[in-house]
């Protein structure tokens, strides 16, 4: 029942929230509640690292005969643990940086649908069954639409939150598939035996809602959700899918499958490249978010396909933590500016650095081409993450007394959970990894700066002038690329067959359904008694 | 008894053509009302006159009844109908007619070796024509007309397999109700048809 | 006192729907009285007393499970109980959507003389006369089904014709099958046989290439009179069908039948869910989704051995309550508009919120969206036909996606806002009395998604009817 207490403690403080907003709005109430309910929460996923692993059956179908089988039940492990510590960590930071906004989008109703979102971001990462997760999947996925959908948005708007939703329920049906094809193999399982033969489908269900295999970018720009609580929108249900990725056997890729892992790896280094491209071009670090989530989550995905998917877990934590130090970092105190360089240091891989252990999933199939092009891919991130972090912020003045001292206190706790991650997040987690990798990634990043500063570009701004050429040439190259790594001609093309068989099987409901469709109909039925019969008579 | 069969599969030929070549309400139900005159002669072959009777007064009944409707409703005439579709129709009777006359042999042998041939040829003639007629019609009372040939055609071959009261009932009842389906079809499309202007209105 | 259970659930219905058509001008009363009769039904086969003894104070009731009828027998037993308590649970719901749905008068006591005859249908012994009932049955639905309507639709022509011939298909193998017994199992006329036993059902069910009269009355019919429809006959027809696999053995043990079975089945579902997926009219993609569902049927008859007639029993109650749920919002914005089609239901989900997604609602539990109702059932299926035959399974599973496909376009097109200067925001012009009926059923479908074990588990009781099939 200890797994539950922080997911009732959130969805109570949401309800609590929400009840007193509409009774009597009070925003300070409101902050507290969310606080306090959001640091006892982090508090007893603390403690529930000395539990490990543990498990909570909730509800079994039972059918005599086996005809329905069908379990929910809630796990807690080394492959969950992580992710749930870094989403409550999240949450907390964002309740206490949200101080810092509150002349900005932070308000009792955005806490309290972040509360809720979090409560279910972290049942969806206790799942302990497919039927769990795809129940939750669909809860989560129906909120956000509904949230979504309710934003004043443009038709153009519309259609990609619906395809977004498409892309997210597509997944829960190759979840489904999936789940189907292993219990045909082995009978009722959960997520710590998922059969190698569905293993690919579970696969493409995260990597779908990823966004990262195959790469789906439908929805970039987010003019509500911005800081704070959008953050929680935007990183919750990654946190579920990376669990998923690491609870995939390391036998996953069948010898079937095998001739087209380089291919897959491939797409994976050529979608972190892109991100990352995308990641550094970006305006600020909100529109680069969703090029951020690609970045790291190719990575984690390429550890899977390469047989090691407990190095996942650690691409996996960079892409929260470190993404959502710099995220909630905002309004930027120049003072505080020092905090970031943490979050650099949980992200440059090096020898016993929470990233470290990482790169075991590069090379876990021997190093090749793709690897290094994940390497350059991390060097890019690297480069995009100083060029935040060297931006200049403003003067503590413009918080309020109380919030000059919770506001910096929930960046700290970020720092902390990775710290605690590093260290005893996971088996092998405190390791000095290949370090040589780290160090590629290091002095590659070292040379773009010197290469930028060579071109007259000094920190805190490291751009390049917009009238410079290589922006003129980005500017033409990049909206081409988006064309296609949006895959927006996927769905073009998908609508154009859609279009074509619709003409076809328009024209045979015609004749069937028209005034000679009796004999159309009688003329197929001494057809088809013609074939069987003479397949019979020979 | 063969001659009487004989003809009876001759009037249920010419009943089946009319039916299908002309759309004149009278001559169909005419030739419908013939039809179950030859098909009670088939049925009283199998079954006791008593129980065949029972198809008889049902399929006048059902006649009757569509007959009414479209008296009431004063269908309108349909003579101005090309005689290009008659010939149509008819050739498709013929052809109908042709293919049965080839197939019923083997059926009869491989289904229905108990029954006389007659009686094989004339359930499927019937059969058969009121299919044509179903697949070339979007009339209602036609289609109505088409399946009740159908389901005498049914009959006649299934009074030779098995005398059920119970069988002759439901039947009864299934022809009767689908009478009155096409008495409220023809109702229905009456509501929108024209009144006819009354000769020497003032 | 003695009373036959089918005097309880056949005659008593059918002389019902005689009385509320007769007082169908006194709408209230002749609502009182349908409700309370399919009603009173349902928990009466609810609660039925195993040992057929009700004892009311100084009376006691004892129930016979045969009626004689002309020659011949129609038989109730308890083990069918459950299947006719879902049938009548179904006409009281349908009944009830009706009294707050713009549905033909009609509607109420037809739907008490289907359920009677359909019920009929089940228990007559010789079985094979049920064909005949169920074309009663089907004749009974005709004005229903077209009330709303100017003239006869080419559907309902289309109906007709193609269900009256099914029937005497049925009656003629039913004939031919008798004298198979001392026959080698790969004479000719075993084969002859199951083909013509098979055109029949393929007629009663609209198998492919039969089909073409359930989108066709799907559009031109009242969504409410089509969707109880498209429930009641099917279902009955299955089960009818399995009268067939309990008295022939040849039938029960041929791996060519069930591989058949299949195979059509997943035709079925192939070729539903691509019309499903192209269809711009709302009626008509509910009709080719019931095709769809038929499909399912025929796949879940065809994996028997494999346990899947307890799925085919058990699809039913689901099927039931997403078919009430569908054809009841559509009712309901068939008030506001002539044509359902993606066009003209542009932007309805930002007046008709709940509604809206009332209807989006019964279209994923059809398709088998994990929570909802079908879901249980139909995983179970696709890791039944895996297991049987991959290649089928993955096609089955493609060709449900077209369902989906449909929804997802559904959404888009419901959405969509109008093209103002100024976005359009949302706004709720539906009453609560217009969808809170729904939500109640959505509450209902979702429990039968977390809880199949309670309300799914107790229709396949009615396996035990069918003493070789269990």
């Amino acid at each position: 029942m200890l797994l539950l207490l922080p997911v009732g403690l959130l969805l109570i403080a949401s309800l609590t929230i929400f009840i007193l907003d509409k009774l009597q709005p009070r925003f300070g109430t409101s902050w507290l509640v969310a606080a306090v309910a959001s640091s006892i929460a982090w508090v007893v996923v603390l403690f529930l690292r000395l539990r490990l692993p543990t498990s909570l059956p909730i509800l079994s179908w039972g059918f005599p005969g086996d005809y329905l089988v069908g379990r929910l039940s809630l796990l807690l492990d080394y492959d969950s643990w992580p992710y749930i510590l870094a989403l409550t960590t999240i949450t907390l930071a964002v309740i206490l940086s949200d101080a810092a906004r509150t002349r900005y989008d932070s308000n009792p109703q955005a806490w309290s649908a972040g509360l809720v979102i979090t409560g279910f971001g972290l049942l969806a990462i206790q799942s302990g069954t497919s039927l769990t997760l795809m129940l939750i999947w669909i809860i989560s996925d129906l909120l956000e639409l509904v949230y979504l959908l309710r934003l004043k948005s443009s038709a153009q708007h519309n259609l990609r939150i619906i395809i977004s939703y498409g892309v997210r329920t597509a997944a829960i049906l190759s979840l489904m598939l999936g789940t189907s094809i292993g219990r045909q193999v082995s009978g009722d399982f959960d997520l710590t035996g998922i059969p190698q033969q569905a293993a690919f489908l579970f696969m493409l269900a995260a990597g779908l809602r990823l966004g990262v295999f195959p790469l789906n970018l439908p929805f970039l720009k987010e003019p509500e959700l911005r800081r704070g609580v959008g953050n929680i929108i935007r990183l919750a249900p990654v946190a579920a899918s990376l669990t998923l990725l690491a609870r995939l056997p390391a036998n996953l890729i069948s010898p079937a499958l095998e001739p087209w892992l380089p291919l897959f790896n491939g797409l994976l280094a050529l979608a972190a490249l892109y991100a990352a491209v995308r990641w550094i071009s970006a305006t600020d670090e909100i529109e680069g978010r969703p090029f951020w989530i690609v970045a790291w989550a190719a990575p984690a995905t390429a550890s899977v396909l390469n047989g090691a998917p407990q190095a996942s877990l650690a691409w996996g934590i960079a892409l929260l933590l470190p993404g959502s130090l710099l995220f909630l970092y905002y309004p930027r105190i120049q003072r505080m500016n020092f905090l970031q360089y943490f979050g650099l240091l949980g992200l440059m891989g090096l020898p016993f650095t929470p990233l470290a252990s990482g790169w075991f999933g590069l090379v876990a199939n021997g190093v090749n081409f793709w690897s290094f092009l994940f390497v350059i891919a991390h060097a890019l991130m690297i480069f995009g993450f100083l060029i935040r972090i060297f931006e200049p912020g403003g003067q503590p003045g413009i918080l309020e007394s109380w919030a000059r001292l919770v506001y910096p206190l929930g960046l700290i706790v970020i720092i902390q959970a990775l710290v605690a991650l590093g260290l005893v997040g996971w088996p092998g987690s405190f390791t000095p990894g290949i370090w040589w990798l780290a160090l590629i990634s290091t002095l590659l990043v070292i040379g773009a700066v010197i290469l930028v500063q060579r071109f007259g570009i000094n920190p805190p701004y490291l751009h390049f002038p917009s009238n410079s050429k290589f922006v003129k040439v980005m500017e033409r190259v990049l909206p081409l690329l988006e064309k296609v790594f949006r895959l927006e001609w996927v769905y073009r093309l998908g609508w154009q067959i859609h279009a074509s068989l619709s003409k076809v099987f328009r024209t045979i409901s015609a004749i069937l359904e028209g005034e000679g469709g009796l004999l159309w109909t009688l003329l197929l039925l001494v057809l088809l008694i013609l074939v069987i019969t003479g397949g019979n008579g020979g | 008894m063969m001659l009487l069969s004989t003809l009876a599969f001759i009037v249920i030929v010419i009943s089946a053509m009319a039916i299908l070549v002309f759309r004149d309400w009278r001559i169909n139900t005419g030739a419908l009302g013939i039809q179950y005159l030859a098909v009670f002669a088939l049925v009283a072959l199998s079954w006791p006159v008593g129980m065949s009777v029972i198809k008889l007064i049902v399929g006048w009944m059902a006649s009757a009844a569509i007959a009414l409707s479209c008296l009431r409703q004063n269908k309108p005439d349909t003579s101005s109908e090309s005689s290009a579709s008659l010939i149509f129709r008819g050739l498709v009777g013929l052809l109908m007619i042709i293919l049965i006359f080839l197939l019923a042999p083997d059926l009869q042998a491989n289904f229905f070796p108990r029954l006389d041939l007659v009686i094989v040829q004339s359930g499927i003639m019937l059969i058969g024509m009121a299919l044509v007629q179903l697949g070339t019609t979007s009339s209602a009372y036609l289609t109505i007309i088409s399946l009740l040939s159908f389901l005498a055609g049914f009959e006649v071959i299934h009074a030779g397999l098995e005398l059920s009261t119970l069988l002759a009932g439901l039947m009864v009842i299934v022809n009767l109700a689908l009478a009155l389906v096409g008495v409220y079809f023809i109702s229905m499309e009456g509501e929108l048809a024209p009144a006819p202007e009354e000769e020497g209105a003032e | 006192m003695n009373i036959n259970t089918p005097i309880l659930w056949v005659l008593v219905p059918i002389f019902m729907a005689l009385v509320t058509g007769t007082l169908f001008q006194r709408r209230t009363l002749s609502l009182i009285l349908s409700i309370s009769t399919a009603l009173g039904l349902t928990l009466l086969a609810i609660f039925f007393p195993e040992d057929l003894t009700l004892s009311l104070g100084p009376f006691t009731i004892t129930f016979v499970e045969r009626l004689a009828f002309l020659g011949r027998q129609i038989t109730i037993v308890s083990e069918m109980l459950p299947l006719v308590a879902l049938v009548y649970l179904a006409t009281t719901l349908w009944i009830l959507s009706s009294w707050v749905t713009d549905t033909p008068e009609i509607f109420r006591p037809t739907s008490l003389v289907v359920s009677g005859l359909l019920t009929a249908a089940l228990g007559v012994q010789p079985f094979l006369y049920a064909a005949l009932l169920i074309q009663t049955a089907i004749l009974a639905t005709i004005p229903a089904l077209s009330h709303t309507q100017k003239r006869p639709s080419p559907g309902i022509l289309r109906y007709l014709g193609l269900q009256t011939i099914a029937m005497p298909f049925i009656l003629i193998a039913g004939w031919l099958l008798t004298g198979i017994f001392t026959l080698p199992p790969d004479s000719p006329l075993v084969s002859q046989s199951m083909l013509v036993l098979g055109l029949g059902f393929a007629l009663l069910l609209g198998v492919f290439p039969f089909h073409s009269w359930v989108p066709m009355i799907s559009e031109s019919s009242h969504p409410n009179v089509t969707s109880f429809l498209l429930f009641i006959l099917p279902t009955t027809i299955l089960t009818f069908g399995l009268n067939f696999f309990d008295r022939y053995a040849f039938l029960r043990t041929s791996q060519d039948v069930f591989q058949v079975l299949r195979m059509i089945g997943g035709l079925m579902v192939v070729l539903g869910g691509i019309w499903a997926a192209i269809q711009d009219d709302f009626k008509r993609a509910f009709g080719f989704a019931a095709l769809m569902e038929t499909g399912f049927s025929l796949i879940a008859l065809g994996l028997a051995i494999q346990g899947g007639l307890n799925w085919l029993l058990m699809l039913f109650p689901a099927r039931a309550m997403a078919y009430w749920l569908w054809g009841y919002t559509l009712s309901k914005f068939e008030v506001h508009l002539e044509t359902l089609n993606l066009q003209t239901m542009q932007g309805f989900a930002r007046r008709f919120p709940f509604l809206s997604l009332e209807l989006v609602t019964a279209q994923f539990s059809i398709a088998g969206l994990p929570l909802l109702a079908s879901s249980p059932v139909k995983t179970a299926l696709f890791t039944g036909v895996l297991d049987v035959a991959p290649g089928l399974g993955i096609w089955v599973f493609v060709g449900n996606l077209g369902l989906f496909l449909f929804t997802f376009k559904a959404i888009a097109s419901l959405v969509k806002p109008a093209e103002q200067p100024m976005p359009q925001s949302w706004s709720k012009d539906e009453k609560l009395s217009d969808y809170l009926p729904a939500l109640i059923i959505i509450v209902v479908i979702i429990l039968m998604g977390l809880f199949p074990q309670i309300f799914l588990d107790p229709i396949r009781t009615t396996l035990t009817a069918f003493t070789q099939l269990q």
